[in-house]
């Protein structure tokens, strides 16, 4: 217990240091806010009670009453007016502006994360929390621990006054509140594990529920008897959180009940009681400190209870935190070196051997390849051959385990890793767009300065210039309504063709092209093998793809089984081999030629 | 958001009652107990922290003992928390369950009226926002209506017991207690405006910012992100939606911090202090107040009139409450044009599907996305469509399973228009492999068969996946057929590759006994070998059933009985592969530019 408790402290204290860093005055404000409202919050409700009616019971005079009230007046004016300007002005600002600022940190460092890490999914979690979670548990820590102080301070500003009043009654309040504290901590973190074993069943009831209303299930739930059979998961999965309701209740009630028989009960009943007694019998309290004592009774628990609430968020908060500090702590294998990019003349891939973290077998093994200037070639294999894992490789999104990859000889770890990367351009497999212009999608960048033309040209040879020309504000049309609810959205083959345009618009000397044309229907697949055909001139090309007749036209074909390459060569010199390479095409090709005089 | 409550107090109550009849139903004590409940501790709460104070304080001034007073004390705080206890027995023992009982009767409706809505419903961005909405909130808005009814009735009990007392003790205050309620009344409206404009704004640029993040860590853009500068322009946007945010702050904070300070202030100062100064003056100066009275009075004034201006808040929440029973109302009673008629024909057998005439366009588009197509499969025919992307080929398969009905024309099967016959009978007679299949977060058998697995369906799913060439990776999975798909909520479920997750697919039409089998594009994900045995394996299956398939790849089209051609939602050619070849249109064209580079002569390029 005791050094999860000190860790707990740790990353609490990193949290409030990395808060002061990004944003010092929301901190500095919200410490003084507690402080200021816990002493006007016991003034008000005990010590201004007790003068006002010591005064009246006394009979007078008015003219300090009156004095008493307008001092009480002000006081509530000036800092109420702080108050309200805090919360409404300050505060909401300050915590958006710490929003953006760890999530500018966060997502910096989240580019410059190995990919390598999406693969381990424990660290992929932990990842996802710490971006998801992070900058809201950055507010709820500051603000729990503003009104933690809020209570401690009214607290003790309380305590100490009753103390002058009765020190008995003060003495039964703070057992009470002793009692309260440990029954309510106790239940509260029964209730936690209580919510830890209803969650599975939630997320199982919730799951359901998204089947019935997202669009992508609705034909399947209308063709087969998937409602049905996802209302009877559903039915069960309540019952099973009933279940654990009922399990839980007789210990709850326990709890909870003891507490609400000594705080609403006997403490009530026995602070009234000794009240009375000092009142009438000892006559030792006036009834200015009868009632403020009795105005303290409420707000001493309400504090308390508060107070256990905040606290017990704090093993979570911290839980949180350990997420966030192991993930800002975390360096990336993959580090560029300083050599400078030289003009490209050729890529080599030299006996490199790699398997994927925490699995056993070699995704590729000892492969040897080399890409010229101006050449075009090829990798084909089956699903699973290795075919995208090697094109990781030669963009540094992995570092081979075993040999290594050299542009003009030297090997790419030397290079500045951005740099090096910006030597190729990519269409991969599972292309993505973002919720941005047209011509900030084809340039992935900002649209600074860059003439319209080039990426007309560039949307041009993709094949999109139908679509564009559709296309109102043109290169500037949003795509994806996450920004502008007037933005457009396209289909996939389009969609496609944007992130082919990206390959155009600079001059990339490598150009990789993970299955391009996947989503095209024929024609449009046609069209675009030849627009490459055409504009590539100086640029290395390799095409990965399992239709053998976009690739057979590569200057070189590597074919690839189980992360080896078999063979290699020319189309024709592959024919000629008449190995897994001629097997594969013609198995793709008998179905055309058996019945295709034509071609 | 204040003018429209104004106007629309019918339709809120109206919705109320829908949500409260709802909520009777499934846990019929639940209202009672919960009014009970808040009576009990509204009352308690008076007694205790107003009624024994001015007692105990009035009979001091009289000279009372203490005997009498201790035992009016024990009587008022034993009330007090036998209530509280009775509380928590109803917060562990009772309100759980009830909220899940409500939750699931809800849940049930909705599940059920969303699997007979149409599926143009979910094309239709308004429904279904508001239906997603409906469904979203389903399990836990009940409660928190159920809650604020509670908070009105408590805040109702103490305002009316505690103004009770204060009309005997000192009437005139009663004004006071008013003057909260008019500021609110005159400011609440504008005030609650301002509010919902900035929050509005800020949630607005708080959805954009979550994009942004949920782009830095979502796997599918990781490679994009590294490879190219898209950061920058990503980061231009969290820029953006932050100045945005400040300049709505600008804009709205002070107003609402001006707002809230007259709101507050009127009940601290105005109320509390003039009140004080109020009462002080009648015992002190005109002495027609006894102290204990003047203690009541000041103890209690701030909090009811505190209380009462909550309660007119809480109203606001009613309105809120009564939009979303609105969207639950609206989807519920909705009544789904394609109907799920008891009374239509029994589908007896499958002998011929034609369709005659038939046009189509979607619901608030202009263009017909079918125009004037006839079709026909009979039963053991294998019928392939083809064409280009968008050329109406998806929305003739959505036609021929009901899913929409035609805008012209009509679809017969054994020649009877396909509305006269049961809707549930008719949909069965298909097993599908959609191009955007779904795989569900249940075990592998569930995923094939689609309903719970009973005796002997194990060995139609073994069959199932050994057909679609899926079995031998089942088998190797830790719980075979009953390992859980997805890691949606099982951390050791199987995650399957895109290729292995439509062979799952596949396998659910072997596991079907279904007469006309619909292939959407079923060999897209898979390398051409798999594609290869996966075609063998389904005309080897469907030897005795009719197929309808859709594909890209004019190879495989090849093998049906007859091709049909579309283009922009016509039929524009026909015939079997052999016959369109010879015809030398369009289709011997598409075929010829695929078939290019697998000739012998080589690459064109």
């Amino acid at each position: 217990m005791k050094p999860k408790r000190a860790q707990a402290v740790a990353n609490i204290w990193f949290m409030l240091r990395q808060i002061a860093r990004y944003t010092p005055g929301y901190m500095a404000l919200m410490i003084v806010e507690g402080v200021v409202w816990g002493i006007i919050h016991a003034a008000s409700s005990v010590i201004f009670v007790k003068m006002l009616f010591d005064r009246l019971e006394k009979g007078g005079p008015f003219f300090e009453i009156a004095l008493i009230s307008a001092g009480i007046a002000l006081f509530s004016l000036l800092s109420e007016g702080f108050s309200q300007w805090y919360w409404q002005c300050y505060n909401s600002k300050a915590r958006q502006k710490l929003h953006r600022r760890m999530q500018g940190d966060l997502c910096d460092k989240a580019r410059r994360m190995d990919l390598g890490c999406y693969d381990d999914p424990a660290f992929y979690t932990q990842f996802v929390w710490a971006m998801q979670e992070a900058d809201k548990r950055a507010v709820a820590v500051v603000e729990d621990l503003g009104k933690m102080i809020n209570r401690v301070v009214a607290l003790c500003t309380i305590t100490g006054v009753l103390l002058t009043v009765s020190p008995a009654v003060t003495l039964l309040m703070l057992g009470a509140a002793t009692v309260q504290t440990a029954l309510r901590l106790y239940g509260i973190r029964v209730r936690f594990q209580r919510e830890l074993e209803l969650k599975p069943d939630q997320r199982e009831s919730e799951y359901a529920g998204r089947v019935f209303y997202l669009a992508e299930y609705a034909k399947e739930i209308r063709m087969s008897g998937a409602g049905t059979l996802f209302k009877g998961k559903y039915t069960d999965a309540l019952q099973r959180q009933k279940n654990t309701y009922k399990r839980y209740e007789k210990r709850l009630l326990a709890i909870e009940g003891a507490g609400a028989l000594v705080l609403h009960l006997l403490e009530t009943m026995g602070i009234f009681l000794l009240l009375l007694f000092e009142l009438l019998v000892r006559q030792t309290i006036s009834l200015g400190g009868f009632a403020a004592t009795v105005n303290a009774i409420w707000k001493v628990n309400w504090h308390v209870s508060d107070l256990c609430e905040r606290l017990l968020k704090f093993p979570e908060h911290s839980l949180y935190i350990q997420l966030y500090r192991s993930f800002l702590e975390y360096e990336p294998k993959i580090q560029g070196g300083e050599t400078a990019i030289p003009k490209f003349e050729e890529l080599r891939v030299e006996n490199v051997s790699f398997s994927y973290p925490g699995v056993e077998t070699e995704c590729l093994r000892n492969i040897t390849l080399c890409l010229h200037k101006g050449e075009k070639a090829a990798l084909v294999g089956y699903n699973g051959a290795g075919k995208t894992t090697l094109i990781k490789l030669l963009m540094r999104l992995y570092d081979p385990d075993e040999g290594a990859i050299y542009l003009n000889g030297i090997d790419i770890r030397e290079f500045p890793l951005e740099e090096y990367r910006r030597t190729i351009g990519a269409v991969f497999q599972d292309y993505c767009l973002f919720s941005a212009t047209v011509a900030e999608n084809v340039l992935a960048d900002l649209d600074e300065g860059r003439q319209d033309q080039e990426i007309l040209d560039a949307l041009r040879d993709a094949g999109f210039e139908q679509r564009l020309s559709k296309m109102e504000q043109g290169i500037h049309t949003m795509l994806g309504r996450e920004f502008d609810p007037q933005g457009v959205n396209l289909s996939g083959g389009e969609e496609q063709k944007i992130a082919i345009s990206r390959i155009f618009v600079r001059q990339h000397p490598i150009l990789i092209l993970d299955e391009p044309s996947s989503s095209l229907d024929p024609i449009s697949e046609y069209e675009l093998n030849h627009t490459i055909a055409n504009t590539v001139g100086q640029q290395a090309v390799l095409f990965i793809s399992h239709r053998l007749s976009t690739t057979r036209m590569a200057d070189h074909i590597y074919m690839l089984e189980q992360g080896s390459v078999v063979e290699e060569g020319t189309h024709e010199e592959l024919m000629a081999m008449d190995g897994r390479y001629a097997y594969m095409f013609r198995i793709q090709a008998e179905r055309y030629q058996e019945t295709a005089p034509a071609g | 958001m204040g003018a429209k409550m104004q106007g629309d107090i019918g339709g809120v109550v109206k919705n109320l009652r829908y949500a409260l009849t709802i909520i009777c139903k499934a846990s019929p004590t639940r209202l009672w107990v919960t009014i009970l409940e808040s009576v009990l501790r509204g009352t308690a709460l008076f007694m205790l922290d107003v009624y024994l104070l001015r007692i105990i304080v009035n009979s001091v001034q009289a000279g009372s003992d203490f005997g009498r007073l201790a035992v009016t004390t024990i009587w008022v705080a034993g009330y007090y928390g036998a209530v509280q206890i009775f509380r928590t027995v109803l917060q562990t023992l009772y309100y759980p369950i009830s909220n899940l009982k409500i939750q699931e009767s809800i849940q049930l409706r909705l599940f059920t009226t969303s699997m007979e809505a149409d599926l143009s419903c979910f094309e239709d961005s308004e429904f279904y926002d508001r239906y997603v909405k409906a469904i979203q909130e389903a399990p836990t808005r009940a409660s928190q209506i159920l809650d604020s009814i509670s908070d009105l009735i408590l805040f109702i009990t103490y305002v009316a017991t505690n103004g009770a007392l204060l009309v005997t003790m000192a009437p005139e205050l009663m004004v006071w207690a008013f003057l909260p309620v008019l500021v609110e009344v005159l400011i609440g409206k504008r005030r609650n405006k301002v509010s919902y404009e900035l929050t509005m704004r800020v949630t607005e640029q708080n959805r954009k910012r979550d994009y942004v993040r949920r782009v830095f860590y979502l796997q599918n853009y990781a490679k994009e992100l590294r490879l190219t500068n898209i950061y920058r322009v990503l980061f231009r946007q969290m820029d953006e939606s932050l100045r945005d945010i400040c300049r709505a702050i600008r804009e709205y904070g002070l107003k609402l911090a001006l707002f809230e300070y007259v709101r507050d202030e009127t009940v601290e100062v105005l109320v509390y202090i003039g009140s004080i100064l109020w009462t002080s003056f009648r015992v002190l100066t005109a002495k027609t107040m006894p102290l204990g009275d003047a203690l009541v009075v000041i103890n209690s004034i701030s909090t009811v009139a505190f209380t009462f201006q909550d309660s007119i808040q809480r109203l606001f929440e009613f309105h809120e409450h009564s939009l979303y029973i609105q969207n639950l109302r609206y989807f519920l009673e909705y009544e789904p044009t394609i109907q799920r008629d008891p009374k239509g024909l029994p589908v007896v057998d499958f002998r011929g599907l034609e369709f005659h005439n038939v046009s189509f366009h979607y619901a608030g588009q202009e263009t017909e996305v079918l125009h004037q197509v006839n079709l026909s499969i009979q039963a053991g025919e294998k019928i392939a469509l083809v064409g280009q992307n968008g050329a109406g080929k998806s929305t003739i398969v959505k036609l021929l399973m009901r899913l929409y009905d035609p805008t012209q024309g009509e679809i017969r099967l054994n020649g009877v228009d396909i509305r006269q016959y049961r809707l549930d009978e008719y949909r069965a007679l298909f097993g599908v492999v959609f191009q955007d299949y779904r795989i569900f977060s249940a075990p592998v058998k569930e995923n094939v068969l689609l309903h719970p697995c009973g005796d002997g369906d194990e060995a139609i799913v073994a069959d199932a996946l050994q057909n679609s060439g899926i079995q031998e990776k089942v088998r190797s999975l830790p719980h075979g057929m009953d390992t859980v798909l997805t890691r949606e909520f099982d951390e050791e479920g199987a995650v399957l590759s895109g290729g292995e997750a439509q062979k799952i697919s596949i396998a659910r039409i072997f596991a079907k006994d279904c007469e006309l089998v619909i292939m959407d594009e079923p060999s897209s994900a898979l390398d051409p070998i798999a594609e290869h045995a996966m075609y063998d394996n389904m005309m080897r299956a469907c030897q005795n059933k009719s197929v309808i398939f859709i594909s890209h790849r004019l190879a495989s089209a090849a093998m049906a009985d007859r091709i049909y051609l579309l283009e922009n939602g016509r039929i524009v050619e026909q015939g079997s592969h052999a016959e369109l070849m010879r015809h030398g249109g369009r289709y011997q064209e598409m075929f010829s530019i695929q078939a290019k580079n697998y000739g012998e002569k080589g690459a064109a390029i």
